[in-house]
């Protein structure tokens, strides 16, 4: 048996050169892609049965390029002669597994996602609101409205289209009406409502008769459903074809006219009889521009007129309520492969593909092995349905708030609406279509809503991104903060300790608002501001104070937020960071530093240092591609030495006493993240078990077991109480959390081996009802791939155990330490011997037992 | 001097009489508790611990026009602000955020103008917890709990839970088997020591896992680097009592709001507070000897400010919720002794907000912080404080560096010395504050 190494036919070729590296970088690529083919050649023709760590090695790369362990036919391919491990490493790199392994070490970093109530986006301009009234025949019917509204009609101006006296019903601030209904009149209906088919219940919304309707069908279709509050009429029964909306909302014009209503209303003025709120006051963009044309596109429209509703089929809207959107959630495998679908409110609707979006751009990018640094240079995008009308017609609506008085009354966008595909219409979940230029101001992730949520300040923005890309940090060790009046931090004792680098990094998001993608033109908010100029920069107000920081305010002008780090930054924005970010010599070392720690398991060390350098080279060299990156790093000597970190049968490691109080637990102990140093102790380069990605885990039972969605196993076994959530095993497998920002756990704990466990034992019983007890044919049987034998002696036991063992641990079980089939017989023995008789039969039991132990054997749970 | 420095010149001998390391006189308590808690997102400390009630230098503090003061048990109007909240008989002067724990005053150890030097959410919460900054984006020390779980802990079934604590297991000198339970609810822990009607029982299961531990130890032994598999058999060991016994109805989260009704979900705070039931029956029936918990959304840069003083005051209305079940409780193996005789609790967070208020009516970020002791072993009061103008740490003592405030790493140092470990087993900064303690 020779090893693969020996035989040099997995090859390291980049680090064995790494020590001679000539200084031309391209040279270099060129060495690694010469000495790649001959190997690759090589091991066509020179493999014999691979050895353990060869197996182990396979199972790293099939985790790390397949997203999954490999599977029994893999494996038997792999040990065939002739097998060409370099041509299946390329159809791995070219894979969607390998994407989502390099987006995985990205989004760890990044962490795109938000906490569940936070920034819901309820802008009033596009939430309409739900509400009940009875129809003149009696029966209830849906009413859907915006709040503030500007109605001709000061009695319901700013409110839902009926007064209480009209409907008996009140409409507070959130929640179902109050009082007792009575019925609205037809004229009265009629003159103030407008049935409309919306978008959410008809695909063909746009057109002048829609009629193909929201059904079960959906989910295929398009990849979504409604809820049933959104499907039907009231009564629960009876499905709902349309529905009504107030007359101003129903607009579809683009353009209306600025109204100003002349009405002079005082905080102090009393509540008018039936009203919930006081009567809208004209804005000073009302007054002042009244009778002119506004867009309906934007929130001074919503404010500002009568005539901007939600547009043809409700498209400029989105429904409020408690529960609108069956969505799916917890993702960890992707958002077509969910674990849980919940009927969520709109308000999370956006935010779910908001997310998504971060993740179909990091797939492109890694996917289709473009420059890496298009992470931040990237006009492009990649949305789905969802999100083109996001783009189109919602993203508007958080312009421009108190911005008006200093000019600014439509959003100068992030993502020009013009460059959204016209035909990608709502209820498209499932069709993502990439758009090759967002906009000028566009610049890879950092100007996509995610981003700028997740870090709602400047500071935050350009921090997130500083670490993430560069590997470096800002901390104040020692820096002592004194009471200072110096109100520049970059200054300021103490805090320019860090500030001196952050505030001009931070200068490049002054002109996108903080906890918003409002653009802030140069045109309406020049960095200096003769309009805000202040002797008693304390009293400044309103969009001044706003827009305009009083610490850096005089008399002659006042200065753009976040723009004093550096006034240059703010004009460049972030493609200025964009492009500072990317010419730093630290962001090729940084992406390599990222991926080599993500692919190996551990921190790089000051021995990796010049085979560091080298991929670096590479990597400029290759146009900043990626895959070449990760081929050579998993063709590398450092790549296969992981194999080393479960031993070999014949090992002998070093003395350990395990348990005792206090005792060292050996250098760097795998606490830290993948990819982060292990503090506290000496980086290492030994390699070290941890356990297999959650996500590579789950994709590993779901294969095991027959190529199982999440949801079919949740069905499948719902009746024997196998199952009840997801959500109980998910939260115990060491997924990170972008939520909370909980890191991924890379060590296992007791609640993650009893999570494994229980997995492991329900789907194991299931397995063995399917395969053993059902005996389907061979090539139906998804684990129990053999014919068992009626109380199997001990070689008879070994053939079916065999199969298990290369399933679970991904080697043959000739290669495990010499008494494992006899321990394993013992438990078989001992397990049939108990159960005589039941639902299953004492083997088909005993097998049962013996697959819930190899899924959860520590060389199944550990890499 | 740095503070790294004076710990190795304690470790050496040289330090005065005055400074003599308090653990060498104190045993090892294998029988107290420890919870942990976290408020996450940075705390408004003018609101409760720090209270500032007057406009001054930076200082603009809570009022009707920034705070909701509905429902805020100890709010009394003063000028444009509040009224500080004291009582006869005590020098406590606290924030009307309060809540229920005033009625505690006398038992509160409250650390104020801790110097953080970050505004960083993951530094300031690493900081706050280890004692160290973090490097490289991770955390670089053991986190207390896992210091306590690893010196005291290890006999517990379960040494160290952390449901959204933020727990790092990082660094020598460890027991493996304080190895936290990291989990996002405490849901997550006894659903997965369920198991449903399969055609396997309790001894086929005790069979499996005495086999896979056997499986762990034998690959542990030859193996280079055994630590992982190590505690891979430990895990594994420890599942039969977990998944045999009534352990999963005893805490499912019906059965826990059954017994703890004074703990509601329903509130700002939400599911989170759930772990503190959760750690009381832990407690009671003696199985872990560290919880930690996190509660969130603290961090208020808008308009969400104006609720801060509210969620304060639940979070501290859950505190004093558990010391009273603490006090009403005996120690599960000390007679004549009350739960709260032995338990501990240390409250933090990873910074406090601004003193000023930005243009959206919220908090940001800002390098100064209080924490909360509540423990038999420290000397109740207020210790530290800010300047007046600013709100930033003001030096209050001399330490071996010279004179400074309170860090993190002098509270968690303090902290640990109080149950006899000593800190420079796993702490590379941090003096014992001992005017802290009892």
């Amino acid at each position: 048996m020779r090893a693969i190494d020996r035989e040099g036919t997995f090859p390291s070729p980049l680090s064995r050169r790494s020590r001679d590296i000539h200084p031309s970088a391209r040279r270099v690529a060129r060495v690694v892609s010469v000495v790649a083919i001959a190997v690759a050649a090589l091991s066509r023709e020179a493999r014999a049965e691979p050895a353990l760590a060869d197996y182990r090695t396979f199972r790293h790369l099939a985790i790390d390029l397949l997203g999954r362990p490999p599977t029994r036919a893999e494996l038997a391919a792999f040990a065939r002669s002739g097998f060409d491990l370099g041509r299946w490493i390329d159809a791995g790199l070219a894979g969607p597994g390998y994407a989502e392994r390099i987006r995985r070490i990205y989004t760890d970093l990044l962490k795109l996602d938000l906490p569940e109530g936070a920034n819901p986006f309820t802008p009033p301009s596009v939430v309409l609101r739900w509400t009940r009234i009875q129809g003149p025949d009696g029966r209830m019917i849906d009413l859907y409205f915006r709040d503030a509204q500007r109605r001709k009609l000061p009695a319901i101006d700013g409110q839902v289209c009926f007064t209480p006296a009209e409907t008996g019903l009140e409409v507070g601030p959130d929640g179902p009406p109050t009082g007792t209904p009575k019925p609205v009149a037809r004229a009265l209906l009629d003159e103030r409502t407008v049935v409309v088919k919306p978008w959410w219940l008809y695909a063909d919304h746009r057109d002048r008769d829609p009629r193909d309707r929201a059904g079960p069908d959906w989910l295929r279709r398009f990849g979504y459903e409604l809820a049933w509050s959104l499907f039907t009429e009231p009564d629960g029964k009876t499905p709902m074809t349309a529905i009504r909306v107030c007359r101003e909302e129903a607009q579809i014009a683009d353009t209306g006219r600025v109204y100003a209503s002349g009405r002079v209303v005082q905080k102090s003025d009393p509540l008018l009889p039936g009203r919930r709120t006081r009567l809208p006051a004209d804005t000073a963009f009302a007054r002042a521009n009244a009778g002119r044309p506004v867009s309906c596109l934007g929130a001074p429209g919503f404010e500002s007129s009568l005539d901007c509703g939600c547009g043809v089929g409700l498209e400029r809207c989105l429904p409020a309520g408690p529960a609108g959107f069956v969505q799916p959630w917890l993702v960890p495998l992707g958002v077509d492969q969910p674990f849980e679908r919940a009927a969520r409110p709109a308000a999370l609707w956006m935010r779910t593909w908001w997310s998504q979006e971060a993740i179909h751009f990091l797939d492109r990018i890694f996917g289709d092995d473009r420059d890496v640094r298009e992470l931040l240079t990237s006009p492009a995008t990649t949305i789905n349905g969802p999100l083109a009308q996001f783009y189109r017609f919602l993203a508007g609506a958080t312009c421009c708030g108190d911005g008006a008085e200093l000019g600014y009354r439509e959003a100068e966008p992030l993502f020009d609406p013009a460059a959204v595909p016209a035909n990608l219409l709502p209820h498209q979940v499932s069709t993502w279509a990439t758009v090759d230029d967002r906009g000028p101001h566009a610049a890879g992730v950092m100007t996509m809503p995610i981003f700028l949520l997740k870090y709602p300040t400047r500071r935050q923005r350009a921090h997130a991104i500083y670490s993430a890309l560069l590997c470096r940090d800002f901390v104040a060790e020692t820096a002592r903060l004194q009471p200072s009046d110096e109100p520049d931090l970059a200054r300021r004792p103490g805090c320019a300790t860090c500030h001196r680098r952050l505030e001009p990094l931070a200068a490049y998001f002054a002109r996108i608002r903080e906890s918003d993608w409002t653009y802030l033109p140069a045109a309406q908010f020049p960095v200096a501001q003769p309009r805000c100029a202040s002797g008693d920069p304390a009293r400044m107000a309103g969009a001044c104070r706003t827009f305009y920081d009083p610490a850096f305010t005089d008399a002659r002008s006042a200065e753009l937020r976040g723009a004093h780090g550096d006034p240059a930054h703010a004009e460049a924005g972030p493609r200025g960071l964009a492009a500072e970010i990317t010419a730093s010599p630290l962001f090729a070392s940084c992406v390599v530093q990222n991926v080599a720690q993500g692919l190996l398991g551990r921190a790089l060390t000051p021995d990796d240092e010049a085979w560091k350098a080298g991929l670096s080279r590479a990597l400029v060299a290759s146009g900043y591609r990626v895959r070449p990156l990760v081929r050579a790093i998993v063709m590398s000597p450092r790549y296969r030495d992981r194999a080393g970190a479960l031993p070999e049968p014949g090992a002998s490691g070093t003395p350990s006493a395990p348990g005792t109080p206090g005792a060292p637990s050996g250098p760097g102990a795998p606490s830290a993240p993948p990819g982060h140093p292990v503090a506290g102790a000496a980086p290492s380069t030994a390699p070290r078990a941890q356990v297999v990605p959650a996500e590579a885990m789950l994709r590993a039972y779901l294969t095991w077991f027959g190529g199982l969605s999440p949801e079919q196993v949740v069905q499948r076994a719902h009746g024997d109480h196998r199952f009840d959530a997801w959500s109980y095993y998910l939260a115990a497998l060491g997924l990170p959390d972008y939520h909370v920002d909980a890191p991924r756990i890379s060590q296992s704990s007791t609640v993650m081996v009893a999570a494994l466990g229980r997995l492991g034992e329900a789907l194991c019983a299931y397995a063995a009802e399917h395969d053993l007890h059902d005996h389907p044919p061979l090539p139906a049987r998804a684990v129990f791939a053999f014919e068992p034998a009626a109380g199997p002696t001990r070689d008879q036991f070994a053939i079916g155990f065999d199969v298990l063992h290369q399933t679970f641990l991904g080697y043959p079980a000739r290669l495990a330490p010499a008494d494992r089939v006899d321990r394993f017989h013992a438990l078989y023995r001992q397990v049939a011997a108990r159960h005589p008789s039941g639902r299953l039969t004492s083997d088909e039991t005993a097998w049962a037992a013996v697959c819930t132990a190899l899924v959860q054997h520590p060389e199944a749970e550990l890499y | 001097m740095r503070r790294r420095d004076a710990l190795r010149l304690l470790a050496g001998g040289a330090a005065a009489a005055a400074l003599r390391p308090t653990w060498s006189a104190a045993q090892a308590q294998p029988d107290d508790f420890f919870l942990f808690i976290h408020a996450g997102g940075g705390w408004d400390v003018t609101l409760w611990a720090d209270p500032r009630n007057q406009r001054r230098g930076l200082i603009e503090p809570a009022s009707p026009g920034n705070t909701d003061t509905g429902g805020l048990e100890h709010w009394k109007p003063a000028g444009d602000s509040f009224e500080i909240v004291t009582a006869a008989g005590s020098s406590l002067a606290l924030g009307p955020a309060i809540g229920k724990l005033f009625d505690l005053r006398d038992r509160l150890t409250i650390i104020n103008g801790i110097a953080m030097n970050t505004v960083s959410h993951e530094d300031g919460t690493s900081y706050s917890t280890t004692g160290r900054h973090r490097s490289g984006g991770a955390p670089v020390a053991a986190s207390v709990d896992v210091v306590i779980a690893s010196e005291l802990g290890t006999a517990q079934l379960m040494p160290d839970i952390a449901v959204r604590w933020p727990s790092a297991f990082t660094g020598d000198g460890l027991d493996r088997r304080s190895v936290p339970l990291r989990v996002g609810t405490v849901d997550a822990i006894t659903r997965s020591f369920e198991r449903g009607a399969g055609p396997l029982d309790a001894p086929d299961r005790d069979a499996i896992t005495a086999l896979l531990t056997h499986q762990a130890r034998g690959l542990a032994r030859r193996a280079a680097q055994p630590d992982a598999l190590d505690q891979l058999a430990s895990q594994h060991q420890a599942l039969p009592p977990l998944i045999g016994g009534d352990f999963t109805r005893a805490f499912s989260p019906r059965q826990l709001q059954v017994a703890y009704p004074e703990f509601d979900t329903h509130g700002l705070l939400g599911d989170p507070v759930m772990a503190a039931p959760f750690a009381l029956e832990a407690f009671r029936r003696n199985i872990a000897r560290c919880v930690g918990f996190g509660v969130g959304w603290f961090d208020t840069h808008t308009a969400n400010q104006r609720e801060h003083a509210r969620r304060l005051q639940e979070l501290f209305g859950v505190i004093a919720a558990i010391v009273r079940r603490l006090d009403a409780t005996p120690h599960p193996t000390r007679h004549a002794t009350r739960l709260s005789e032995r338990t501990h609790l240390l409250v933090v967070s990873e910074f406090c907000r601004t003193p000023q208020l930005n243009p959206a009516g919220g908090r940001d970020h800002y390098p100064n912080n209080s924490a909360l002791v509540i423990s038999p072993r420290f000397r109740p009061g207020v210790h530290g404080k800010t300047d007046p103008d600013q709100l930033l740490p003001v030096g209050v003592r001399r330490f071996a560096d010279g004179v400074r405030p309170i860090a993190p790493p002098d509270l968690l140092a303090t902290f640990v010395a109080a149950f006899g470990i000593d800190p420079r087993r796993h702490l590379r900064d941090g003096e014992v504050v001992r005017e802290l303690l009892a």
